[in-house]
């Protein structure tokens, strides 16, 4: 499917001239878990056509989620119909719940709590009304574990494998984020997390292609893209891959719901706002090894340097 | 794996095999030494049925707290001695498991989520389910029970 960036709506993660791993989380100033753009439908109909394909890699959950799962079925709901009015209605008789999406004409009734009355599992249903992953981090022992997620727009890393992990085993693979303190520091941070004050932070890589779907599963597809990248090709053909992360502090369970929402902008856009095509030239130019291999850009980091370089020694901006 | 004496408990149950006492001797040497009662299990080569025809399973659960377990056996037994000695009611903080001998894990598939066995010290390996050579990484998985294997070659 071909995906339309919209430069408008993208979310520029960038704010200083160089990058590093850091906990760059932001305290939200409008506590919405979900962000509904224009590219909702396609996006909806491609996380359902891949949850239906693919049903082990989207979704997973451990047996003793459920209430937590209809507590971020609830959360979600109530952030749609108070911020999308006009798409998303609700209405309640007691625990009969009746859910109203307009934008894609559909309609749901249930029961609260009752899961035999819901098509799916609670947080798998949820996820299929809105563009965002969804991750259930829970909370016990003063640590943090991967209990449930619906996980279609994946950075590179399996749901089927991270389930049931602490926050530290996750992470395991991520280079210098032991040795330098990052993992005790976040998760000590997440633990403190309080409901009523969610945060969000953007994390980023760089896409050979235009896919969300960058699983681990598909990686022998997608990866070889990395290999076609040359410094005519990538202003149309890579992307700029953002990922708004928001979270928020569950008060029943005290668990963490993790929201991910991914945007794709081509270069070609992006070097289109001049500021945007300096900062990001030079941060590419600066980022250590560690880094470049870690997200992957090894293969095509210099054709994509070449590629910004040439914009600006051309001064074709906006 | 280094071995340590755990001091300080009231009892120690020693479980192991025939090339597991060279192992666990320095640890037995200091338990006689400091006069604590100790049992000691032999389950060399043993069935499950022979294994709690041993009695090992009897007595685990009639411990008292402050027992402290040494268990040192190949690698293929020592998974299947963990379980039953978690399935009894002994955290991790109880017990000290030693393997030893070659030593056989499960590589997740990135791809087709199979599981495949190979030997510790391989670097690469076919899948067995969607024949992908996986590059074997040390990212592990307890719910799984194994190594995350990587695509090896785009």
């Amino acid at each position: 499917m071909k995906r339309k960036d919209n430069i408008e709506h993208f979310p520029y993660p960038f704010k200083d001239t160089i990058y590093r791993y850091s906990n760059n989380s932001l305290l939200m100033e409008v506590p919405n878990s979900i962000e509904v753009t224009p590219t909702y439908t396609e996006e909806i109909l491609l996380k359902r056509q891949l949850l239906t394909q693919h049903p082990e890699r989207c979704f997973q959950s451990l047996p003793h989620t459920t209430e937590a799962q209809w507590e971020i079925l609830e959360l979600i709901i109530d952030h749609l119909v108070v911020y999308y009015p006009n798409e998303f209605k609700l209405y309640k008789n007691g625990n009969n719940w009746s859910f109203h999406n307009h934008a894609l004409k559909e309609k749901y009734d249930f029961i609260l709590g009752e899961e035999s009355t819901l098509p799916q599992q609670p947080l798998d249903f949820i996820g299929r009304q809105v563009q965002e992953d969804l991750i259930l981090m829970g909370q016990r022992d003063g640590n943090l574990y991967l209990d449930a997620g619906q996980l279609c727009f994946p950075a590179n890393w399996s749901l089927a494998f991270d389930l049931g992990m602490s926050f530290k085993e996750i992470h395991h693979p991520i280079p210098g984020f032991k040795e330098e303190g990052l993992d005790d520091r976040i998760l000590n941070f997440l633990l403190k997390l309080e409901a009523g004050n969610p945060w969000e932070r953007k994390n980023w890589s760089l896409m050979a292609g235009n896919r969300l779907d960058t699983s681990l599963e598909t990686y022998d597809h997608w990866g070889k893209g990395r290999k076609k990248v040359t410094s005519k090709n990538a202003g149309d053909f890579v992307h700029l891959r953002v990922e708004v992360q928001r979270l928020f502090r569950l008060p029943r369970s005290n668990n963490i719901l993790f929201t991910i929402h991914t945007h794709l902008l081509s270069l070609e856009k992006l070097a289109n706002r001049r500021e945007w095509l300096e900062q990001f030239y030079h941060i590419l130019k600066e980022l250590p090894p560690h880094i470049v291999d870690y997200k992957g850009l090894s293969l095509f980091k210099d054709a994509v340097i070449d590629y910004l370089k040439g914009r600006l020694e051309s001064g074709e901006t906006r | 794996m280094r071995v340590h004496f755990e001091r300080g408990k009231r009892k120690y149950i020693f479980i192991t095999a025939k090339d597991g006492i060279p192992i666990l001797k320095p640890i037995i040497d200091q338990v006689k030494e400091e006069k604590v009662p100790f049992e000691m299990f032999f389950v060399d080569k043993r069935t499950e049925q022979e294994i709690i025809a041993t009695g090992i399973e009897l007595c685990l659960h009639q411990q008292k707290m402050g027992t402290y377990l040494y268990v040192a056996l190949p690698w293929a037994e020592l998974r299947a001695m963990n379980a039953l000695i978690e399935k009894i009611g002994y955290s991790s903080e109880e017990a000290q498991y030693i393997g030893f001998g070659p030593r056989k894990i499960n590589v997740f598939c990135c791809r087709c989520h199979g599981i495949t066995e190979t030997n510790e010290d391989d670097a690469e390996i076919e899948c067995k389910q969607c024949r992908l050579g996986l590059s074997i990484s040390d990212h592990y998985s307890s719910l799984r029970d194994a190594y995350l294997g990587y695509v090896a070659s785009l």
